[in-house]
């Protein structure tokens, strides 16, 4: 498994940085994210997905490098047809927003995204039931030793 | 400001597929993955040049793509 911790001082930017960080995670399986308010967290992230489909059609019309349009119009379609969710009302949404009392989780993800701490135990839990082999965990948190000691 | 960190079991140093270079794991950060499965990263910084971010691993995923499509010619 892959850890990788990342740790702001405000929520702004740490969704600002998941919704740069999620494009790159969403094709290669589903993804779970667990937030301690997922409905304003899942509201905060449509809101900044719409805002980067945006952005890659901006950058695809301005572009004269065939090869450039291409991948950016690849991407514009993987991102339209990205569907989030609630976790329990969707379990298997591309994109599924959890909070900790909705574990066990349904399936496996190949990514998981960590924006509230759980316990040590529930944490070890999440990686052995609900990752993917070769999976990432994304941890946004100001406890980066928690991540470290209990999952590598 | 931001910090990160990014940590794997076995590799000290892994290449930036934005700008190339090699460089310790804990100033990269994860993208998405080469067509044979293996993770790839790019420099943390990057992730602040919007445009470059979302260019350049649009292009390094198409690449990817047909890579795993040549190898199952
Ligand atoms: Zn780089």
């Amino acid at each position: 498994m892959y850890l990788d911790i990342r740790s702001f001082d405000t929520s702004e930017k740490a969704s600002l940085d998941i919704s740069r960080h999620l494009p790159r995670r969403v094709r290669i399986g589903p993804v779970a994210i667990i937030a301690d308010r997922p409905i304003i967290f899942l509201s905060v992230l449509r809101k900044r997905w719409t805002k980067i489909i945006a952005e890659v059609q901006r950058q695809y019309a301005s572009t004269l490098d065939a090869r450039k349009k291409a991948s950016l119009h690849a991407e514009v379609q993987l991102l339209e047809k990205m569907s989030f969710s609630l976790m329990r009302k969707d379990p298997h949404t591309g994109v599924a927003v959890a909070d900790l009392t909705d574990l066990p989780l349904l399936q496996h993800y190949q990514t998981i995204y960590m924006y509230d701490d759980p316990d040590p135990e529930t944490l070890k839990k999440i990686r052995d039931d609900h990752l993917s082999t070769h999976g990432l965990i994304v941890a946004y948190t100001r406890n980066p030793k928690l991540y470290i000691d209990n999952l590598l | 400001m931001a910090v990160y960190t990014a940590l794997l079991h076995d590799q000290i140093s892994v290449y930036c597929i934005i700008c190339r270079a090699v460089q310790p794991v804990d100033h990269m950060t994860t993208g998405s993955l080469y067509a044979d499965g293996s993770q790839a990263f790019a420099c943390t910084s990057h992730i602040f040049d919007r445009e470059l971010w979302i260019s350049a691993w649009a292009i390094f995923e198409t690449e990817q793509e047909i890579a795993k499509l040549c190898r199952e010619l």
